[in-house]
């Protein structure tokens, strides 16, 4: 079975626009590959005019808000840094199975990278408490029409999803009862400079 | 609901697909675009009219539970005749006529869905041609079972795609607006259904945008799904705007100079608030063109209820109700009108202190209305200390300065120090029962002191004269502000048998009797240096620094309050009248002075030559 991958855009963010833009991504996908029965519900973002679909998961939300605050916990750490977080769905499978031995393989058949480079908001911090007038309104207007920037990205973002969601279709396992296996990766302390995965790394190449 | 005569007829499992995907994409897109269709709360799912359905109830077809289950789908399988028909939704924008209640007026189709089911023959598609003839040829079960598995799966996510996207359209927003909102309004969203695509007109098919999901391929056939929509609705969002704050209003709560003040602010909202209000009404008017710049809408108005509960609509109001000194300083560029909108949504930043206001320039014409306002102006900081401030007593020194009223309020001689005692004692009843009758006042209530028209509301007390209220109306920020200020005009008025009268004066003089009144106390009031004698912190030495001293001692007692702008504004209005006043205080002062010296003096010496006299 191949492993379809899909590299979305890369999306230039701030420290706080984290959360709500991983909930956006990850919550599609999901929506998209979890083909048991689910109820959406629609959710809309804190900082963007964006209104989204969630499975109505608790686990799964909560799976992912798990996640996306280890994320921001390492990007603190690393600020300012191109990063990427990768949303894998597999299928546990006997690997030769013997009389001693029952070692499950895992096979990956579909994998999503979202890129993202969140950007250090230091900068944004000092004009925000300048009491000058003219740069507190020219910082607060660049803001602005930065995140009005970012939610037109964000839109093309989920439009990829659902292209590529609805051209890749073949190589989904049969529904079942259940979501399908997946998991959340995000870059660990040992990175490298670009925070891949390395596992994530072997695994792609592997395919 | 089969396919029709002459065309391969696909599995009957297929065929179910087929249709339940017809059913459920209606479904999707009408409980998203029918504001009355989604309201309706049916829990229950309408039995599947169809033979070839199965056991699943309608709604979870595809695994996809909907709640609401529209009107128009209670018919569908009546109405419809075969899944080769195209289902064409158009959604309609009605602008209604708000004199007739009909939804006769102005409609335009803002997005149009078309579902339809393409067999092989039809669409002519190559592609996949291989693949479909390998299908054609196996006719097993199992063959059928896959095939139906494929559909079905790839059925189950364009729906979830169907889903996503018609709320990532423009339309969704304003389906919410009118579903949220239980006014009438006059806009509504309408559907028509129907079995036949009409085509667009040329200026319509240029205005509108197409997106086409990928098609879902069959054994002998595809089923397709794509929309035009409108990228930018240019909705009128006056429907949701807030109440309009009358510009009366406005002017009741700012006092004189805000006359220009007001004709600044005026002019602002077409420099400085209308791109505010365009940003917002981005969800209105919004393109997802791919890469494409936000469509704005020329909208002027501001929205309400937003989706977000942002405070946006409240830019006008609070930004006339409380910034008014920071839009005296705004200039009519982008940028400040930012500044004021993050003031709007962060009223607990603190504003910019506002220049001050040249008096001369600003100020009516009107020689009464400063003496008006000046004893109200003036406070001193101490609370509670209006019993232990002392009333302005003759000083025996005659010195022009106010660097020596400091020697003239160090503490009295003896010979003072009684009639000062009658004084406080006598401005203190009178002050008690005045200041008791103002401030007991219930909230908003008018009350009457010196026969000036006084309303009071939680923080401020307003003193309005019936010549021009515009001009009288101004702030009193601390009570003991009030009652200091009060007690000095009280006390004052005490000092000279003709002020006596008008001291004990009715509440039921006319305000310019009352003015007049007030106008000769201030006149031949003792210099205010005395008054603030018995206030510990407000002994000062200099002329001009003990009256800013008294300025900023105000100033620090009414810091946090919610109207710094205005207070300071009027702070440092009167400020300087109050030292146009001092000054002529002064000049009665050191004549009372003079003339109570060459008294006292030829009273001591009558004395020591009574006592000298052997």
């Amino acid at each position: 079975m191949n492993c379809e991958t899909c590299q979305l855009k890369e999306l230039e963010l701030e420290q706080d626009e984290i959360k709500d833009v991983l909930r956006c991504i990850l919550h599609t996908i999901f929506f998209h590959r979890t083909l048991t029965l689910v109820r959406p519900k629609d959710v809309d973002c804190d900082l963007f005019e964006i209104t989204y679909v969630q499975c109505g998961l608790p686990d799964l939300e909560k799976e992912v808000d798990e996640k996306i605050n280890q994320f921001i916990a390492w990007v603190e750490k690393h600020p300012n840094r191109r990063s990427q977080v990768c949303l894998s769905f597999f299928e546990d499978k006997n690997k030769n199975p013997s009389w001693f031995t029952n070692k499950t393989e895992r096979i990956y058949w579909e994998q999503w990278f979202i890129n993202l480079h969140v950007a250090s908001p230091k900068g944004h911090g000092k004009s925000r408490s300048s009491k000058a007038t003219s740069i507190g309104g020219k910082a607060l207007e660049e803001a602005r029409s930065k995140r009005a920037a970012l939610g037109l990205l964000i839109q093309e973002v989920l439009f990829q999803i659902i292209n590529f969601a609805n051209e890749k279709k073949d190589h989904i396992p049969a529904i079942s009862d259940r979501i399908f296996n997946h998991e959340i990766s995000i870059p660990s302390s040992s990175d490298s400079v670009f925070g891949w995965n390395v596992d994530v790394l072997r695994r792609v190449l592997n395919s | 609901m089969s396919a029709t005569s002459g065309a391969a007829a696909e599995p009957p499992m297929v065929e179910q697909v087929i249709t339940e995907f017809f059913a459920k994409s209606l479904h999707i897109i009408l409980e998203s675009r029918s504001p009355y269709e989604s309201s309706r709360n049916l829990t229950r799912p309408s039995p599947p009219s169809s033979p070839l359905s199965g056991s699943q109830p309608r709604d979870r077809w595809f695994n996809l539970a909907l709640r609401d289950c529209p009107a128009a789908l209670e018919n569908f399988d009546l109405w419809r005749q075969s899944n080769l028909e195209p289902l064409v939704i158009d959604i309609v924008l009605l602008c209604q006529d708000s004199t007739s209640s009909s939804t006769a007026g102005c409609g335009k189709i803002i997005e149009r869905w078309i579902i339809q089911y393409e067999t092989r023959n039809f669409c002519g598609d190559n592609g996949n041609g291989s693949k479909n003839n390998v299908r054609k040829s196996r006719s097993s079960s199992g063959e059928d079972h896959s095939l139906y598995r494929a559909t079905y799966q790839g059925s189950t996510v364009l729906l979830r795609s169907l889903h996503l996207v018609v709320r990532l359209l423009p339309a969704y927003s304003l389906f919410r607006d009118l579903n949220s909102s239980g006014r009438i309004r006059p806009l509504n969203l309408s559907h028509k259904i129907s079995s036949f695509v009409e085509p667009f007109t040329r200026q319509e098919d240029a205005e509108m945008k197409h997106y086409a999901f990928a098609p879902i391929e069959t054994l002998f056939g595809r089923l397709s799904l794509s929309v035009s929509y409108v990228p930018v609705l240019e909705v009128v969002a006056a429907s949701e705007s807030t109440t309009p704050v009358p510009p009366e209003i406005i002017k009741d709560y700012v006092g004189s100079p805000t006359t220009d003040f007001l004709k600044q602010f005026n002019s602002l909202p077409s420099a400085g608030i209308a791109p505010a209000c365009i940003a917002m009404n981005r969800r209105h008017s919004w393109s997802i063109e791919h890469g494409a710049g936000t469509s704005v809408s020329p909208s002027p108005s501001p929205t309400d209820s937003e989706p977000h509960g942002s405070p946006q609509t409240c830019i006008p109001l609070r930004v006339s109700l409380k910034r008014g000194s920071h839009i005296q300083n705004a200039s009519p560029s982008g940028q400040n009108k930012y500044t004021q909108f993050e003031e709007c949504c962060h009223p607990s930043s603190p504003l910019s202190p506002s220049p001050s206001h040249s008096p001369s320039g600003s100020y009516p014409k009107n020689p009464l209305f400063r003496y008006r306002s000046t004893p109200v102006v003036i406070p001193t900081v101490k609370s509670g200390g209006a019993s232990s401030r002392l009333p302005p007593s003759p000083c025996s020194k005659g010195k022009h300065q106010f660097s020596s009223h400091s020697d003239n309020l160090a503490p009295s001689p003896d010979d003072n120090s009684n009639v000062r005692k009658d004084l406080v004692s006598l401005g203190e009843v009178e002050k008690d029962k005045a200041l008791q009758k103002v401030l007991s006042c219930n909230k908003y209530d008018l009350g009457y002191f010196h026969g000036l028209k006084l309303a009071r509301t939680p923080s401020k007390l307003f003193i309005m004269g019936e010549l021009d209220e515009h001009e009288l109306a101004f702030a009193c920020e601390d009570k003991d502000t009030i009652i200091d200020q009060l007690s000095r005009a009280d006390i004052s008025d005490r000092e000279e048998q003709k002020m006596n009268e008008d001291a004990g004066g009715s509440s039921t003089r006319s305000p310019a009797a009352a003015i007049g009144a007030l106008v000769r106390l201030l006149k031949t009031a003792p210099g205010l240096r005395e008054g603030l004698q018995s206030d510990a912190g407000a002994v000062v030495p200099q002329e001009p620094s003990s009256v800013q001293k008294v300025v900023n001692e105000e100033h620090g007692s009414i810091a946090s309050s919610s109207t710094v702008a205005s207070s300071s504004l009027l702070k440092s209005r009167t400020a300087t009248d109050a030292l146009e006043e001092l000054k002529k205080y002064r000049e009665i002062k050191e004549s009372i002075q003079n003339r109570r010296k060459t008294q006292s003096r030829d009273t001591k010496l009558g004395e020591k030559q009574t006592d000298g006299e052997p």
